[in-house]
């Protein structure tokens, strides 16, 4: 592991990069993200926020799996300080020497981020959210008023054109890396493998994949049911 | 390979300006209408349009507060026969809420759309049914079945989205 060659070098072997929880989750999101916006723009406010609860479940899980999950989908492995952030974008520019990452690089853990925190907070915008005719909203928006309900609604908006830039930013980075690096990280997301640098994978036990997906989805049924207290309430 | 980068870094930041430019040009849309007709608007016009507003918060309001109650198991009368009211009484006034000159070109923030008045026949029948949906729905809530009562509640925010859909522009307040 410690002797792996740098990046770029064909030598290297295949290893597995994303455990299948990690792509699960990637791919049901960009699903349900898509989704959301086809529901809420045909009016289809059930399938909207069964589509953004569900979209919250992901969520609360992948933060989860980001404490106990397989060392690659762990926020300690990904989120690095500014000073590594530059050391790689100079490095990808031809600036310096870069170092290898098997799992996600500096700067797209930086994306990984940003991509996580606009989500958490579209979700839970959009369960205090209310339309203009007071007529559908989201779970809890019972809590709140109206003006309220509305002003989360006008913000649930606004994260959206933010995500739609993000994600856009994702997407052009991932496509630059085929076309100009020749590393198709798309197909490692499916597969979980990828030309080896860095420490590969170690998994996570699947008892610890069954409690967090167990927690998650309790999390998200609970605020579907208006979060009222949960026992006796 | 520095040339390859430098086309990567153009991609992103095109397609940043194309999602910015996107909302440039709404909003520049809404202020290339106001400023020539602002000095021709009757002075009262932004007041008008204040008071619209109020009035309109108040109908979504009393709205939310009927469905909210209406997804209870155990829904209170009360609130039904509080807010019911609200509706009905400022239903039938709602169509003289929108004089002419009191759309975008009153240079003050507003969803109205130019279909108010460029189709005013559709508008007048619009408001009608929704007085009419107020209406009916009053009558139920003094009969008292909250089954009925829960039951109306969609049909009268109905009325509200009908004619929103045509009429009110949908990224504004």
């Amino acid at each position: 592991m410690a002797s792996a060659p740098p990046p770029g070098e064909g030598a290297a072997a295949i290893a597995r990069v994303w455990d299948v929880p990690v792509r699960l989750v990637h791919w049901t999101m960009v699903f349900l993200f898509v989704f959301s916006w086809w529901s809420v723009e045909n009016h289809e406010m059930d399938w909207h926020r069964l589509s953004g609860l569900t979209l919250l479940g992901l969520l609360v899980f992948r933060i989860l799996w980001g404490f106990f999950g397989g060392s690659t989908a762990r926020f300690s492995s990904f989120v690095r300080g500014p000073g590594a952030v530059i050391r790689y974008a100079r490095a990808l520019v031809g600036k310096g020497e870069g170092e290898a990452y098997h799992g996600h690089n500096p700067l797209g853990g930086l994306s990984v981020m940003a991509m996580l925190l606009l989500l958490v907070a579209q979700v839970s915008l959009g369960l205090f959210a209310v339309d203009v005719d007071g007529l559908e909203s989201g779970p809890l928006s019972t809590y709140v008023s109206f003006d309220t309900g509305r002003a989360a609604a006008k913000a649930h908006e606004t994260i959206f054109d933010l995500l739609l830039i993000v994600i856009g930013l994702h997407v052009v980075a991932v496509f630059s890396y085929l076309i100009v690096k020749r590393e198709n990280l798309i197909g490692a997301m499916v597969t979980g493998r990828r030309r080896g640098a860095g420490d590969p994978l170690r998994g996570a036990p699947i008892w610890v994949f069954v409690v967090v997906a167990v927690i998650a989805a309790g999390v998200a049924w609970w605020l579907a049911k208006g979060a009222s207290p949960p026992f006796g309430g | 390979m520095k040339t390859e980068w430098t086309i990567a870094a153009i991609a992103a930041a095109s397609l940043l300006a194309v999602a910015c430019g996107q909302k440039d040009e709404a909003t520049s849309k809404n202020e290339a209408q106001a400023p020539p007709a602002a000095a021709t608007a009757a002075p009262n016009a932004a007041d008008t349009i204040k008071a619209r507003q109020a009035n309109l918060k108040k109908l979504g309001g009393a709205l939310k507060a009927m469905t909210d109650e209406s997804k209870k198991d155990n829904a209170d009368l009360a609130v039904f026969k509080t807010q019911a009211p609200i509706i009905a009484g400022l239903a039938p006034q709602l169509h003289d809420w929108f004089p002419a000159g009191t759309g975008a070109e009153a240079g003050v923030k507003t969803a109205a759309k130019p279909e108010i008045w460029a189709q005013p026949d559709v508008f007048k029948q619009r408001a009608d049914a929704f007085a009419a949906a107020a209406a009916k729905f009053s009558t139920t809530v003094d009969g008292g079945d909250l089954a009925a009562i829960k039951a109306g509640v969609a049909p009268l925010g109905g009325a509200c989205r009908e004619c929103h859909q045509t009429f009110r522009q949908r990224d504004e307040s």
